[in-house]
């Protein structure tokens, strides 16, 4: 039955409806990826009421490939701009913008792009293999399984922090603090919302990625002035691209660990994107042999978290198909599609309409394949805008990325968290704290809480004795240990040599 | 020089953007309080005297406020309205999605909004009603004075246990040692129904877990097995009936036999009413959901009529039944606006008085710790 369905959706790709609707996402999906800030939220939400009108085969590979290219499009912007394109790609950031400055515009470019489609073929391998038995590891989960998950992503704080570990972990310490502001559901209580219904749901993601990463690089150069590259560095540098897309396969274990990390973190519902990337940065940073270099412009820093953004999509993806739970905040719109062109999500999917949970695997991969094929092409013309000066630059990323924290719930305070952030990632990059650290604190503490609490309620102080969460309890220990070990064993190694 | 000359022009860029920016913003960040606000007076249309109701509608964009973000039943709701608009009107409607508060923000939004029409809001009466009186946070507005459009698709709630309980009924579950309920917040509409319902029903072993995100949470948790019970829609009672998660419903919060489960027996039917538990019969009766469509006080009542005539022509076209069908599995049932008000206006009269505070007393008392 499932070769059957596979063949089945092979063969719909012979239909050039399927073709049309597909590449109409993916040029949309890169358009909106390239706009820094806009996001695939966005793109869908704009698109959704169109729907309607299609049938599935119309509308829901055409919401497919937008999803799915969004963030090619979005390395772009976070490569060689130093904006985010979307929130996920912030990991990217912390070395595909400094390769730019660093004159490796190309190299960086062609190792994110070449990522993206790695991490896509991969994650729809294994979600296609894996389909029978995706259904059965979701539903064994529990929440005090979730607690032990976060904590894992929470443990990746100490491998992110570079230098001083005690800077990195007062810096995730206090994304965690900022993260609990807002109404606890599990309470009913306000805290530190000032009676401010902004601050009744906490702060949103975006100003908060934004404001630390952006408006610090920003500043730093107006300050500097000049263009981002150099003209005689990045016209060299340009050339690299095809060694960037070869680095992928230099670096096959980064890309594949990295992909599979995604995959996993996409499946289980609750987690969310940017989890994936981190975590995935963390684990390369772990295995490097120079993990020091991480953060200056290092090639596995861009191809990781470019794995894992679109690694993510088809695990998260599958859950939206088989269970009706949204695997991820874009998924939910993808749910209320499936509903507008008449398809129920659930069992069903992955039995009488396994072709068309396979067709829109299939979508996926081949929409971020294409989309990496036309960013290619387009990727020597785009890498220009480094060499724009910075007293040009400057003030339109800085209307742009304000627009689009405007944009994305035309809410006046997302603009002044923006600048509240963008001050505190002034001073964290002066004193030498770690950004990311913050950021993840921040996207997991709120998570860890949640999931803590309700686990405490459900299975009182000893939740965690369970096998799913022993086992996740020793990988944490493993996390930890990792890299003390790894250097216990190089100096015994050094000893033994001498 | 220049770098000095770079900063001023960075941070004077900024302070010109945000400047710009908070010119744009239509409505008044809302002030907290206590209690609800006057409702604002009627503002004079914008158009010529002469302009009629069906005139304006056709010239000028209605902008259709969804409290929630994008891609859940009430925002598919709202969609569904926008794009059949223009076919009875001629006009345009754009939905916005404006999430925050639970749904606080874009309510009060719909409420301050100028009155000239051209806003309304899509959600739950009942939740409007809920949020006013349970005492969420923020809440600017007075349910009482929305003029409500009409709405559709009512669905009462449901007690349901998971499959994986070996109880199919009341009795057998009243037998087992310890039931948890699952629930969002303890504010909530299913703490709510789930906080009368165990103290009408004298269901003592059972306990409340509020802290799950949402109800698809609450779903994947009753279907792992997690949580043995939960307050749902009938509707998702049937999904995840379909899913294999949950059994049928032990009690309907309803007074009429449901389609969907004709054997579940209502809630009259194994509650014996008494003056003293009269108000938390009543007010559970009153949370359901629905999808209903208002506007801000204080609009021309021209205008009001013109809307509800049009919404109700629109949910006999062939094509908006064919549409809400995909995403509503019960009856459409459609109504005008006027015949919603009384059910307001009954479920405002339970909730005025002490009876919110006892069904807090309720949820509190009942809450895992």
């Amino acid at each position: 039955m499932v070769f059957d369905a596979l063949l089945q959706a092979i063969s719909s790709f012979g239909s050039a409806e399927l073709w049309f609707f597909m590449m109409l996402g993916i040029i949309v999906g890169l358009i909106f990826g390239i706009i820094p800030t806009v996001g695939g939220l966005l793109a869908l939400s704009l698109f959704l009421p169109f729907i309607f009108k299609m049938t599935p085969m119309q509308g829901l590979p055409l919401l497919m490939a937008i999803e799915t290219v969004i963030f090619t499009g979005g390395a772009i912007t976070t490569i060689l701009v130093g904006i985010p394109g979307t929130a996920p790609n912030s990991a990217t950031l912390l070395d595909g913008y400094p390769l730019t400055q660093k004159g490796q515009a190309g190299r960086a470019l062609g190792a994110g792009l070449a990522a993206c489609g790695f991490g896509s073929i991969v994650s729809s391998v294994l979600a296609i293999a894996l389909v029978p038995l995706v259904l059965a590891m979701v539903m064994e989960l529990r929440t005090a399984d979730m607690v032990f998950l976060v904590l894992m992503g929470i443990a990746f704080l100490a491998v992110l922090s570079r230098g001083s570990i005690a800077k990195g972990l007062i810096s995730g310490g206090l994304g965690m603090v900022i993260s609990l502001i807002g109404f606890q559901q599990v309470t009913g209580v306000a805290r530190f919302t000032f009676d401010n219904i902004y601050l009744y749901d906490g702060f949103s993601t975006i100003p908060v990625v934004l404001g630390i990463f952006v408006i610090p690089e920003i500043m730093a150069l107006a300050v500097k002035g000049g263009s981002i590259a150099k003209a005689g560095a990045f016209i060299r540098g340009m050339t690299g691209i095809w060694q960037g897309a070869l680095d992928v396969f230099r670096h096959r274990r980064v890309a594949i660990e990295s992909s599979v990390i995604a995959f996993v973190v996409g499946i289980i519902p609750g987690i969310g994107a940017m989890v994936a990337t981190f975590v995935a940065y963390g684990r390369a940073k772990q295995i490097s042999k120079h993990p020091e270099l991480f953060g200056t412009g290092v090639i596995e820093g861009v191809i990781a978290p470019e794995c894992a953004n679109d690694g993510k999509e088809c695990g998260a993806l599958l859950t939206t198909l088989a269970l009706g739970i949204p695997g991820s905040e874009s998924m939910v719109l993808f749910l209320a599609a499936m509903m507008l062109v008449g398809l129920t999500p659930g069992p069903d999917m992955l039995t009488k309409n396994l072709d068309l949970s396979f067709t829109l695997l299939l979508v996926s991969l081949v929409a971020s394949v294409v989309g990496v094929i036309i960013c290619f092409s387009l990727a020597q013309h785009l890498a220009k805008i480094a060499l724009v000066p910075a007293r040009i630059l400057t003030p339109v990323i800085l209307i742009i990325t304000s627009v689009g924290v405007y944009a994305g719930g035309e809410e006046m305070y997302d603009l002044i968290a923006f600048v509240i952030f963008g001050g505190l990632g002034v001073l964290l990059k002066k004193f030498d704290f770690n950004r990311p650290a913050l950021v993840l604190g921040f996207i997991l503490g709120d998570l860890f809480e949640q999931n803590l609490f309700l686990a405490l309620r459900l299975g009182g102080p000893f939740f965690f004795l369970r096998p799913a969460s022993l086992i996740i309890i020793v990988l944490i220990l493993l996390v930890f240990m990792y890299g003390p070990s790894k250097k216990l064993l190089l100096r015994g190694r050094g000893a033994a040599k001498v | 020089m220049f770098k000095k000359t770079a900063v001023f022009i960075l941070v004077l860029v900024l302070g010109l953007s945000l400047l710009a920016l908070s010119c744009a913003k239509e409505a008044p960040a809302p002030a907290p309080a206590p209690a609800p606000t006057p409702a604002p007076t009627p503002a004079p249309a914008p158009a010529p005297a002469a302009m009629s109701p069906a005139e304006f509608f056709q010239k000028n964009t209605v902008t259709n406020i969804v409290p929630y973000s994008a891609g859940g039943g009430i925002d598919y709701a709202a969609r569904l309205v926008a794009s059949f608009w223009p076919d009875v009107t001629g006009g345009n409607m754009q939905v916005k999605n404006k999430e925050g508060g639970g749904g606080v923000s874009g309510s009060n939004l719909v409420y301050e909004a100028k009155a000239d029409g051209l806003t309304i809001g899509t959600g739950m009466w009942t939740t409007l009603v809920n949020q006013q009186y349970m005492g969420e946070k923020g809440v600017n507005f007075d349910s009482a004075k929305f003029l409500y459009i009409g709405d559709f698709s009512e669905d009462p709630k449901a007690l349901t246990l998971s499959a994986k309980v070996s109880a199919n009924n009341l009795d057998e579950m009243r037998q087992m040692k310890e039931v948890l309920l699952g629930a969002t917040n303890p504010r909530s509409s299913s703490a709510i129904v789930a906080g009368i319902l165990l103290e009408l029903l004298g269901l003592e072993n059972v306990k409340i877990v509020p802290g799950y995100p949402g109800t698809s949470d609450i779903m994947l948790a009753l279907g792992r097995g997690e949580i043995q019970a939960t307050i749902l829609d009938t509707v998702q009672v049937k999904e995840n009936a379909a899913k294999g998660w949950a059994k049928p419903p032990v009690v309907l919060v309803s007074t009429a036999k449901q389609p969907l489960w004709p054997d579940s027996p209502l809630l009259g039917d194994v509650v014996k009413l008494t003056p003293q538990n009269q108000a938390f019969y009543d007010m559970s009766l009153a949370v359901m959901t629905t999808k209903t469509f208002y506007m801000t006080p204080g609009v021309d009542k021209a205008k009001l009529e013109y809307m509800r005539d049009k919404y109700m022509e629109m949910t006999k076209l062939p094509g908006f039944q064919a549409a809400a069908k995909r995403a509503i599995s019960g009856p459409l049932d459609p109504r005008r606006g006027d015949e919603l008000e009384p059910k307001v206006a009954a479920a405002i009269k339970v909730m005025s008085g002490d009876t919110a505070q006892r069904v807090n007393e309720l949820i509190e008392r009942r809450i895992v710790r």
